[in-house]
């Protein structure tokens, strides 16, 4: 995965993000709640029914995505991770 | 003698087939009802019989209380009293398509006139009136009272009564279902939606501007229904919002996505805060980042049933360019 740098951010009021019936991959998930560039607004994240790459378990994910400290945080119904490779070492936090 | 309205009945109810509406009216009188405010009537199936004759009778009553009138399947003449001696507060009619519409659009101009108390106002099918060859009014038809608006017809219909009436009011609340044949490529589909957005949210009262909060797009596969959903303020009547739905029938998925790409971007999207997306999906990253650099307000965004690489990407800091990038869910949906 080629990374160019950071952006200005995209939707710097950006307070809550919800995911639905979504096929994500782990590492993009991460892009996209990367704060230190951007998102300094975005406390809480909302997960239902997605199906994660990457990450092995729920723990894990819950384990990654508490890294970027938010404050709301909900998994909702069942997450799926299918037993593939996990790409993690492609993200590199600036 | 005929059997008479109750003196204390204030909501009147009938739903029956034409032959049973037509032996239940054909009894009575048609004495005043002084305290029926409001009537819901409902032909549910017409067979042999035409019970038109003995609905308009019983509608020819007196009715000065009443506020509701709900119609289904069955109009009176325009001339019936039941239009000219009540003061409506909600109107709902709704016509078969292909029975005769009494009102022609001046008509029920002329009529709404008469209604400045009209909050509510649903005409489905057959009941939206057609405008005529010579219909033109130069000065939209503006209701007076907080409306909420919907239609539910063809697009020459709804077109129609939407030049009739000034739906850039700041009240008003507007629902707008065509039905499932006006639409089989993008370029009408857009062009209607461009014609009505163009009047609700462009011919404004200079000091009543609109502002868009919330912006829901959802698209159902199984049902081929695309829906419009804004919500909106005016800046000096803050307490007050309005709606605006637009829902289109029988729209193909790629017809869908091409008209999503082409009409969001005519919303004011300057001061939305709340964005869904459910079940349609653009195919290019550049295109959710145009649409997201718009929104700069933004604060809750939810995300349902769609192509999740090309929107998370616009949504990553980082400038990657991942439409060559085939990612694992990407692969896994291909090989699926």
């Amino acid at each position: 995965m080629r990374v160019d740098g950071p952006q200005p951010p995209i939707l710097p009021k950006l307070e809550s993000l919800t995911l639905s019936h979504l096929d994500i991959e782990d590492c993009e998930l991460l892009y996209v709640l990367e704060r230190r560039n951007h998102n300094a607004h975005l406390q809480k994240l909302v997960m239902e029914s997605c199906i994660v790459f990457g990450a092995k378990t729920q723990t894990e994910l819950m384990k990654l995505v508490g890294k970027v400290e938010l404050s709301d945080l909900r998994v909702l119904d069942e997450i799926v991770f299918p037993r593939v490779e996990s790409s993690l070492s492609e993200y590199e936090p600036n | 003698m005929d059997p008479k309205i109750p003196r204390r009945v204030r909501r009147l109810k009938f739903s029956g087939t034409s032959e049973q509406l037509t032996q239940f009216f054909g009894a009575f009188d048609s004495s005043p009802a002084s305290n029926v405010s409001s009537i819901r009537l409902q032909i549910s199936s017409y067979d042999d019989h035409e019970p038109e004759e003995h609905l308009a009778r019983f509608l020819s009553s007196s009715f000065p209380k009443l506020s509701q009138l709900d119609l289904e399947n069955f109009l009176p003449a325009c001339s019936s009293p039941i239009f000219t001696t009540s003061n409506f507060a909600s109107l709902k009619l709704s016509l078969p398509d292909g029975k005769k519409n009494p009102f022609t659009l001046s008509q029920f101009a002329q009529f709404l006139q008469r209604h400045p108390n009209l909050q509510e106002l649903d005409l489905s099918c057959g009941a939206i009136p057609l405008p005529g060859p010579s219909s033109c009014f130069s000065v939209p038809l503006v209701l007076p009272r907080s409306v909420n608006l919907r239609l539910h017809g063809t697009k020459t219909a709804i077109l129609g009564f939407v030049d009739l009436i000034d739906i850039s009011s700041s009240l008003l609340g507007v629902t707008l279902c065509f039905s499932n044949k006006d639409f089989f490529s993008v370029r009408p589909l857009v062009n209607t939606m461009k014609q009505i957005l163009v009047t609700y949210y462009k011919r404004q009262r200079p000091n009543h501007p609109r502002k868009v909060s919330r912006i829901k797009i959802s698209y159902n596969s199984e049902k081929r229904r695309l829906v419009f959903n804004s919500r909106s303020h005016s800046t000096h009547t803050s307490n007050h919002k309005s709606n605006l739905t637009f829902k289109f029938y029988g729209i193909g998925e790629q017809t869908g996505i091409m008209t999503v790409e082409e009409v969001f971007p005519l919303f004011p999207l300057d001061d939305v805060q709340e964005f869904t997306a459910k079940g349609w999906s653009a195919e290019e990253e550049y295109w959710y980042r145009g649409m997201f650099q718009k929104m700069k307000d933004l604060s809750h965004l939810r995300l349902e049933k769609v192509y999740a690489p090309s929107v998370l990407t616009a949504l990553s800091p980082h400038n990657r360019s991942t439409s060559k990038i085939v990612t694992r869910a990407t692969l896994i949906r291909l090989c699926a």
